[in-house]
């Protein structure tokens, strides 16, 4: 068998020089929240060990996570990046079709077993036997369970595969599910998002294949590195946030101005996530910058949490109220109750005193009678 | 003192009991107090009613102060709660711990026939332990402390997600994923809140209606610690079955 390529003899053979290599070492080490010294055993692994080949399974999603991961700009140019992780499958850019494209999946997935990565957009329906998703005549959950036996680790990327996005939203008619519910045997990291941010899911596959271990992860499965914070805390108009400074409704003097949109429904204190960090398109914007409030993509069943323009959600009962007309209308409802309570005890201790008083009256005048 | 004595003082016309010692008036107090604010500071936090008149963000700190009260009376009232709760096993004769029997049917049967007995517009006096809180009480109470509890827990598991990896992130930050993101979490703060206003409307009318027109001193007694019964009162064991028979 021949021996596989490292990543940094692939970069070399695709023209890039060592300084960007090594620029791009620095930057992976910095996005990984690692320390100066790591950069040294990043660039060791990198150059070392042989490209763990990456297998890109579509099921139900729209490919937006693919669109965000092709745009990455920062560490390298994209298609220094599909070297760098040995993409290979990817239905979106791959360029064999039908057949032949299926052949060289189950292929490379003997050839390397155990050993590659298998990363998944989109989540997977389950409902009618799974008929609602289908890839190369298998249904989609066949697909992920036989695609998954050799993975090394399975990388969800996008909210539709690491929570359920769109895809698993009220009312889930084709019954998709997230991919950590049906495999349950690997490991597997989330990278929520609608889109997640390309750096971040390169980082994620780059911390893989230089420590062959999964970054640490937190309850959701999440990197901590970089889903540990909420974007509310990072952002940049949070000193608005904090003098009480807020955009009223769209284009007024505020929204003009830049002032905090936390009251036209910015879900930033509660999504964890890197948008205000990392940002987007070589970190020129990210949605808060442009003007727009968050809307909590990368946090669980997001789509289900309406209205969106509003920070916290509508209570998913039969009728969907917001919790403070809930709230508003039990604390009516004890004080009317309350009220006609008291009113009745009153009254009827008044017509007691009264009764009592007229029954005096009538002994009285027995008795004088 | 002893525990379980029970202190009586008779005038000409009533007989005043001894009922709240001076660590559940004072913690009652410093309840009303943070409960207050934490009410008003977490309506402001919802939705900024109030705009400083700045231009510039330096200088007007209204959220962040309204943050940091928030915060710093949460931690008073959970203080306040646990040493509350301690006392519910160390205070005098009227704490309810021990008659806290949900087990056993006697307790399901008086809460049931106090239930009937308010509805019905009686306010009975009964056995003597009710002179602090008849069993029907107790429950409302114990289901209080619940809610405070989980106030408590989402509130700081909230608030340590300033700091991940910190002590309140550490303690409570557990509970953002135990109710799927941090979106219900807040959703759940809020519903609480208001079904603390919903007691709140409930007991402070009611404190107020049987100390005016019932004369049981209510309100009065969480101030003096006195509770009144009529002269000549006498306590009754067990009304409920008595009915029945």
């Amino acid at each position: 068998m021949q021996k596989q390529e490292t990543f940094y003899e692939a970069v070399r053979r695709n023209g890039i020089s060592r300084r960007d290599f090594l620029r791009f070492c620095f930057l992976t080490t910095a996005y990984l929240g690692l320390e100066s010294s790591m950069v040294s055993k990043v660039v060791r692994a990198l150059e070392s060990k042989p490209r763990p080949p990456v297998f890109w399974l579509n099921f139900a999603a729209c490919t937006c996570c693919t669109e965000s991961l092709v745009r990455s700009s920062r560490p390298l140019i994209s298609d220094v990046l599909l070297t760098a992780i040995s993409l290979d499958y990817m239905e979106t850019i791959q360029v064999a079709a039908g057949h032949q494209a299926e052949e060289i999946v189950w292929e490379g997935m003997k050839k390397n077993f155990g050993n590659y990565i298998l990363a998944v957009e989109g989540s997977v329906p389950t409902k009618d036997g799974g008929v609602y998703c289908t890839v190369g005549g298998m249904t989609a959950i066949e697909y992920l369970k036989k695609a998954a036996q050799g993975a090394k680790a399975i990388i969800s990327v996008g909210s539709c595969s690491s929570f359920g996005c769109v895809t698993t939203a009220y009312p889930n008619p084709t019954g998709a599910k997230p991919i950590y519910k049906i495999i349950t045997d690997k490991p597997v990291v989330n990278i929520p998002g609608c889109p997640p941010i390309a750096e971040v899911i390169v980082g994620t596959i780059v911390h893989l294949i230089t420590f062959d271990s999964l970054p640490e992860l937190d309850s959701l499965k999440r990197p901590k590195v970089f889903y540990g914070q909420r974007i509310h805390d990072k952002c940049y108009r949070r000193a608005f946030f904090d003098a009480g400074m807020f955009v009223e409704k769209f284009d007024d003097e505020g929204a003009r101005k830049g002032w905090c949109l936390y009251k036209v429904g910015c879900r930033g204190p509660v999504t964890y996530n890197a948008c205000s960090i990392v940002k987007w398109n070589e970190g020129t914007s990210f949605p808060i910058q442009s003007g727009h409030p968050c809307l909590g993509c990368s946090e669980p069943d997001y789509w289900d949490k309406t209205p969106l323009y509003q920070h916290v959600a509508d209570v998913p009962l039969p009728g969907f109220a917001t919790a403070d007309e809930i709230g508003k209308g039990f604390a009516i409802g004890v004080a009317v109750a309350t009220g006609a309570h008291l009113v009745a005890s009153i009254v009827k201790k008044a017509t007691q005193k009264a009764k009592k008083a007229e029954v005096g009256e009538e002994k009285k005048q027995q008795k004088e009678e | 003192m002893q525990a379980n004595q029970i202190y009586r003082v008779e005038s000409e016309c009533v007989t005043r009991y001894y009922v709240w010692d001076a660590v559940v008036r004072v913690s009652h107090w410093i309840n009303v107090i943070a409960v207050g604010v934490l009410i008003f500071t977490g309506f402001y936090i919802s939705t900024p009613f109030y705009r400083p008149t700045a231009d510039e963000p330096f200088g007007a700190t209204v959220m962040a102060t309204m943050k940091n009260l928030h915060f710093l009376f949460a931690i008073i009232f959970t203080l306040n709660g646990l040493f509350r709760a301690y006392w519910f096993f160390a205070g005098n004769t009227y704490r309810q711990w021990f008659r806290f029997h949900i087990w056993k049917a006697d307790f399901w049967k008086e809460a049931w026939w106090k239930l009937k007995d308010y509805i019905t517009l009686r306010y009975t006096d009964y056995e003597l332990h009710t002179l602090g809180h008849n069993t029907l009480a107790t429950l409302t109470y114990v289901i209080l402390f619940l809610a405070a509890s989980v106030q408590g827990l989402t509130g700081f598991a909230m608030a340590g997600k300033i700091n991940p990896g910190g002590f309140f992130d550490t303690l409570f930050g557990w509970v953002i994923p135990l109710f799927g993101g941090e979106a219900n979490v807040r959703m759940i703060h809020k519903i609480i809140m208001w079904g603390i206003i919903g007691f709140m409307i409930h007991h402070i009318s009611f404190v107020i209606y049987l100390e005016v027109f019932r004369e049981k001193g209510m309100l009065s007694s969480m101030i003096t610690g006195l509770k009144t019964r009529p002269f000549g009162w006498e306590p009754v064991e067990k009304p409920w079955e008595k009915k029945e028979k």
